[in-house]
C-alpha cells in the first residue's frame, strides 16, 4: 500500500521549505526538516515508496534514498501523520548512513505534546519529569540513570541538562 | 451567581486589554483602587456588558467582636480565592486576569517569552517561568535594548511583536517570590509599536555554562514558540500562521546560559550578523 498523508484533523503550516503540523485530535505539534517535508507532501497514495525516493537530491545512490523514504514513511506513521498507520519496514538510520544517504539532508520530525494553558508557564516542581533545565523551578533538570527530572543543582550528582 | 448578584457592590469597573473585555466588581470601594494596578497592560476603560466578571468581596471585621471575615474572588460564580488577608486574593486575581487575556484573546497570540527590541526589531526569549527571562530580559534592556515584556510575547498574525510592558518580575533565587521593578530602574524605555521579529533564543540558566548556541531552522524556532503559546491546545489554526509569520526570516538560537551578560553580549553579535 502506498503511503497516503491524513488530511484531517491536522493544521498544516509551511514554512518555506519546511513544515508546522499540528494534531488536533492529539494535541501534538511536529516539525518536519526539508527532506521530512518533501516526503510527507508526496504521501498522496499514489506514488510508491520508490517514486517517493526519485524527489530526493539525486547525489545520492538510489538504494540510499529508497531508504531514506522508508524510515520516513515509518517515522510519520509512528507518529499518526499517515491515513493508514500500519508500521512500514523502515531502515535504521545508521543502515541509512552506511548506504551513501550521506549527500541526502536526512529527514528530521521533531514532535512536542502541545502545551496546557498552564504548562505553558509553570515551572515544573522538584521530581518532575523534564526535558531541559529551563521547564524546572530549580533550574536543573537533572539526568538521571532512571530518567531526567527536576531536582536541586546542588543534589544533582549526574549534571543538570541542558 | 444570584446570591452573588444579592451582595451590595460598591464599585466597579469594565475593561478591554487585547480584545477581551473583564469587568471587576468590589463590595469596598477602596479595594478598587488597589485593584486598577493589577489589571492587564494595555486596558481601556469598555462598556459594561464584559464576557467575564470577576468578584472582590472584601473581608476585615466582622459584625461581631473576634470574628473576621475572609477576602474572597470569584470569576463568574466559581470560588477562585478565599484568605484571611487580601494581598494572596489580589495577588490571585492579577494573575488570572493576565492568563485570561492570554487565553482568549481572538486577535493576537501570547507566547510566554520575554521581548525586547533591538535596532528595530524583536528578540524573542521563550521560556516558563523562573528559566531566567526576566534576568537577560534586563540585562538587554540595560544595554539600551527596548522593553517589551518579561511575561508575554504578543504576537499578531503577521508576526509582529507588541508591548505588553508590566513591570520586570526579579527573583533573588529560584522559587522566591518575584518583586515588580520598573523598567526604568534598569534605564530602559517600553516600547509602543510592534516590531518584527529577528532572534528567538531558546535558552535557560545552568550555572557556570558558556553561551554557545545552535542555529535552528524557522521551522524549528517556530515550535519552540508553540510550546510556550498558551492557547496552543485550543486555536491551533490561528496560533500556527502567526507563529510562521514571526519566525520566518529571524535568527533562531538554542542553548544553556551562563551570566546573562556573556548571553545578552553573545545574541546581540549573532544578530548584528543578519
Amino acid at each position: 500500500m502506498n503511503p497516503l498523508a491524513r488530511g484531517h484533523g491536522l493544521v498544516v503550516q509551511e514554512l518555506e521549505d519546511e513544515l508546522l503540523l499540528y494534531d488536533t485530535k492529539r494535541h501534538r505539534a511536529h516539525h518536519l526538516n526539508q527532506t521530512a517535508a518533501l516526503i510527507f507532501c508526496h504521501c498522496d497514495g499514489v506514488r510508491t515508496v520508490a517514486e517517493l525516493a526519485e524527489l530526493l537530491e539525486a547525489g545520492a545512490p538510489l538504494e540510499a534514498r529508497i531508504a531514506v523514504v522508508e524510515e520516513t514513511v515509518r517515522v510519520l506513521a509512528r507518529k499518526g501523520l499517515l491515513k493508514d498507520p500500519r508500521m512500514v519496514a523502515g531502515v535504521p538510520r545508521r543502515k541509512v548512513l552506511k548506504l551513501g544517504a550521506a549527500a541526502l539532508a536526512l529527514p528530521v520530525i521533531r514532535s512536542i505534546v502541545a502545551p496546557t494553558p498552564a504548562y505553558a508557564q509553570t515551572a515544573l516542581p522538584n521530581g518532575a519529569a523534564c526535558t531541559a533545565s529551563s521547564q524546572c523551578a530549580s533550574g536543573c533538570c537533572c539526568n538521571l540513570i532512571t530518567g531526567a527530572v527536576c531536582q536541586d543543582m546542588v543534589l544533582c550528582v549526574p549534571g543538570c541538562l541542558g | 451567581m444570584e446570591q452573588l448578584n444579592r451582595l451590595g457592590w460598591a464599585e466597579g469597573i469594565a475593561v478591554r486589554a487585547f480584545g477581551v473585555s473583564v469587568g471587576v466588581r468590589v463590595t469596598d470601594a477602596a479595594a478598587l483602587r488597589e485593584i486598577v494596578p493589577l489589571l492587564p497592560p494595555g486596558w481601556r476603560p469598555a462598556p459594561p456588558l464584559v464576557r467575564v466578571l470577576y468578584s472582590y468581596v472584601a473581608g476585615g471585621d466582622g459584625p461581631r467582636r473576634g470574628v473576621r471575615r475572609m477576602h474572597l474572588l470569584y470569576r463568574g460564580s466559581a470560588l477562585l480565592a478565599g484568605e484571611p488577608a487580601p494581598e494572596p486574593v489580589l495577588d490571585k486575581l492579577e494573575v488570572d486576569l493576565r492568563q485570561l487575556v492570554a487565553l482568549a484573546s481572538p486577535n493576537r497570540v501570547f507566547v510566554h517569552a520575554g521581548a525586547v527590541g533591538w535596532n528595530g526589531r524583536a528578540i524573542l526569549i521563550p521560556g516558563r517561568s523562573v528559566s531566567g527571562k526576566s534576568t537577560l530580559v534586563a540585562e538587554f534592556v540595560r544595554r539600551r535594548a527596548t522593553y517589551y515584556s518579561d511575561e508575554y510575547a504578543v504576537i499578531d498574525r503577521r508576526g509582529r511583536v507588541h508591548p505588553y510592558a508590566k513591570p520586570v518580575s526579579m527573583r533573588d533565587f529560584p522559587g522566591a517570590r518575584p518583586v515588580d521593578v520598573p523598567v526604568s530602574a534598569f534605564g530602559g524605555v517600553a516600547g509602543t509599536e510592534p516590531l518584527p521579529v529577528g532572534a528567538v533564543v531558546v535558552t535557560g540558566y545552568r550555572r557556570g555554562a558558556r553561551f554557545r548556541p545552535q542555529r535552528l531552522s524557522a521551522g524549528a524556532g517556530a515550535l519552540e514558540l508553540l510550546q510556550h503559546s498558551v492557547a496552543a491546545r485550543y486555536r491551533p489554526q490561528r496560533i500556527l500562521p502567526a507563529l510562521g509569520a514571526a519566525t520566518a526570516g529571524a535568527t533562531v538560537l538554542r542553548g544553556p546560559r551562563g551570566e546573562a551578560a556573556e548571553a545578552a553580549e553573545r545574541i546581540l553579535e549573532e544578530v548584528g550578523q543578519e
